[in-house]
């Protein structure tokens, strides 16, 4: 018999850090190591209950250990947030494309999150990190709905301290002890200046956030071959094969889950 | 390849020592409706017309397990099975199957060793039903590839006919006695196989259906078409079309704890269910049933044309029986060809 796509390898929960009310980070360790790319994703099972798809949060490689970052949202996302270190689950993957890093060489990357959409963007701002000369300059803008809401906070001072990475943080709604910037994600946009039309864009976040930040890129001068969209439709198989995640041509298992917003451009249940 | 005659009388004989040591299906006629059902060979019926069950059921079953972890389940070798009395329709379908659980990146494991072990006996269609439309895509009723031996009635018996290697063999192998199909038994099944496709086109002409190429355009040129809102009102979204559609091959995986370890299963999955394209954070990209059902007559006239080169229907009519608000496939076409 062929291998079994559909085996989870046992993994082992080593670690969890909360970020906000409702998500949290979770370092797994598999078994069978899961090298991945930046922009694969994983499936992620708790036993007994079922699975749920999850780009890595951690840097791209050998995936001896990766993280997800996990909003508590269904049975399996909510069974996950009630673990404790030492847990038992499952991991098969990674599946998938990945960002296609060439394209990115020598121009501008823009890296644009919302709320819990930032999980599979640190992954590749990471990777970008790690190569940090193939780059020019690396742009990350970041909101969430209040200061509460923001994930990797400590990740985030640190990377505000660095001069060879950019970083513009926004929330909808202050608390008053927040002294940045308020207003939605791509209000972020009018404090940078670039050169649009040459550079490239990866937009992660909710899907009304997709939305208008793609259009908000696309009205800033980037053109739709350099937006790259992190896709996260409901998935049951990962592999092409149970229909679940097909957006017009494509599944978004198999075809993205990074996707230039040209390839997607008119079709009509993308959002 | 290979041909032979096999008179009425001895056909029974003829499966049994053709799939001696086999587990076999077949097709028995259950309170008037042609069903899929363990058979031995010589108890199996050779259908005139497709059956009432989807060939899938024997391939990808409504309920598989397909994981048991985090041990690895003891590789089994499943049984030689044959299917006696499968439809070109149901050929035409297993290709889209084919396509779907043995290209790309992965393979499934468990469609592939049953596909692998189930020798198919096809038959020739010589009473079409009503619903019947299969050669709106160029499509024969009947056998033309896909299948292992085929059975075409003739005056007196049927020619038996290898299509592929393996039938091939066995039919030198287990019946080398019988005689050779002889030209005049051919031209016969030609002149039978000629008629019945001409009352099938027939039927297709007088219901109007346009060419595949059509829907293939006008799926992506008009979603927001009135007639899904219409459709709507006739749909109760309870998945029976894409269940006995021989085409549908959408599975949920569903896990399950036992008392030592967990399993887990492929399940029939329906792109009608309002939950079907629901994502975790609550945004669901078809919520409205008139989007669901474009949806999946985009799958099938143009995501499977483009991915698979196969249309995603094959004319079998299934869905137009089953449907319980009375949705006729074929009035979809015709009027999304209009739009």
């Amino acid at each position: 018999m062929s291998s079994n796509p559909y085996q989870p390898v046992r993994t082992r929960l080593e670690d969890v850090a909360r970020e906000t009310g409702n998500i949290k980070t979770f370092l797994l360790a598999p078994e069978t190591a899961l090298p991945f790319e930046a922009g694969q994703f994983v499936q992620l099972t708790v036993p007994g209950l079922g699975e749920a798809p999850f780009t890595p949060s951690s840097a791209p490689g050998r995936g001896e250990s990766l993280t997800v970052t996990v909003m508590e949202a269904g049975t399996v996302t909510g069974a996950l947030h009630g673990m404790a270190p030492g847990a038992e689950l499952g991991l098969r993957g990674p599946y998938g494309n990945v960002y296609p890093l060439d394209r990115f060489a020598g121009r501008d990357v823009l890296i644009m999150g919302g709320g819990v959409g930032l999980a599979p963007l640190r992954s590749l701002l990471l990777g970008l990190m790690q190569q940090r000369d193939r780059f020019a300059r690396i742009i990350l803008c970041y909101g969430a709905r209040t200061p509460q809401d923001l994930i990797y906070k400590e990740q985030l001072k640190e990377w505000s301290r660095l001069d060879n990475l950019e970083v513009h943080l926004t929330v909808d709604q202050s608390d008053g002890a927040w002294d940045g910037k308020v207003g939605v994600v791509t209000t972020t946009l009018d404090d940078v200046e670039l050169d649009a039309a040459g550079a490239v864009s990866a937009v992660c976040g909710p899907p009304i956030m997709m939305k208008f930040g793609t259009l908000a890129l696309l009205d800033k001068g980037f053109t739709p071959e350099n937006i790259y969209m992190s896709l996260e439709k409901n998935m049951s198989c990962g592999i092409g094969k149970c229909g679940h995640c097909r957006v017009g041509p494509y599944y978004v298992c198999r075809d993205g889950p990074v996707f230039a917003y040209s390839k997607l451009q008119g079709i009509k249940d993308l959002w | 390849m290979t041909a032979k005659f096999v008179d009425t009388p001895s056909v029974g004989l003829a499966l049994s020592k053709l799939l001696a040591g086999r587990e076999t299906f077949g097709v028995k006629t259950v309170k008037d409706h042609l069903r899929l059902v363990r058979v031995e060979p010589d108890e199996a019926e050779i259908p005139p017309v497709r059956m009432v069950d989807p060939l899938k059921s024997i391939f990808f079953p409504p309920r598989q397990e397909v994981a048991d972890y985090f041990e690895r389940a003891d590789e089994e070798t499943p049984a030689k099975r044959a299917m006696i009395g499968v439809t070109a329709c149901d050929l035409a379908a297993l290709e889209v199957l084919d396509h779907v659980f043995l290209g790309g990146d992965f393979v499934d494991p468990f469609y592939q060793e049953l596909r692998r072990n189930t020798l198919l006996i096809s038959v020739d269609c010589t009473e079409p039903l009503d619903v019947c439309f299969c050669t709106f895509s160029g499509a024969r009723p009947y056998p033309t590839a896909g299948f292992d031996l085929n059975l075409s009635p003739i005056s007196g018996g049927y020619i038996l006919e290898a299509g592929s290697e393996e039938g091939g063999s066995l039919l030198e192998e287990k019946l080398a006695d019988l005689p050779e199909a002889t030209a005049d038994q051919f031209s016969e099944r030609e002149r039978s196989r000629a008629a019945v496709t001409q009352r099938v086109q027939q039927a297709v002409q007088d219901a109007g259906l346009p060419d595949p190429e059509k829907i293939y355009e006008k799926v992506q040129q008009k979603p927001d078409a009135p007639m899904w809102g219409e459709l709507a009102d006739q749909c109760v979204e309870c998945g029976a079309c894409n269940f006995v559609c021989p085409a549908c091959h959408c599975f949920l995986l569903t896990d399950l704890e036992e008392e030592h370890g967990f399993r887990r299963f492929r399940n029939w999955d329906a792109c009608l269910y309002p939950s079907f394209a629901k994502e975790a954070s609550g945004a669901n990209p078809r919520k409205r049933r008139s989007e669901r059902l474009h949806g999946r007559m985009e799958k099938k006239f143009y995501f499977l044309k483009t991915d698979a080169d196969r249309w995603g229907c094959v004319g079998c009519g299934r869905c137009i029986d089953a449907c319980p608000g009375a949705i006729d496939v074929r009035e979809t076409l015709r009027k999304l060809a209009h739009v």
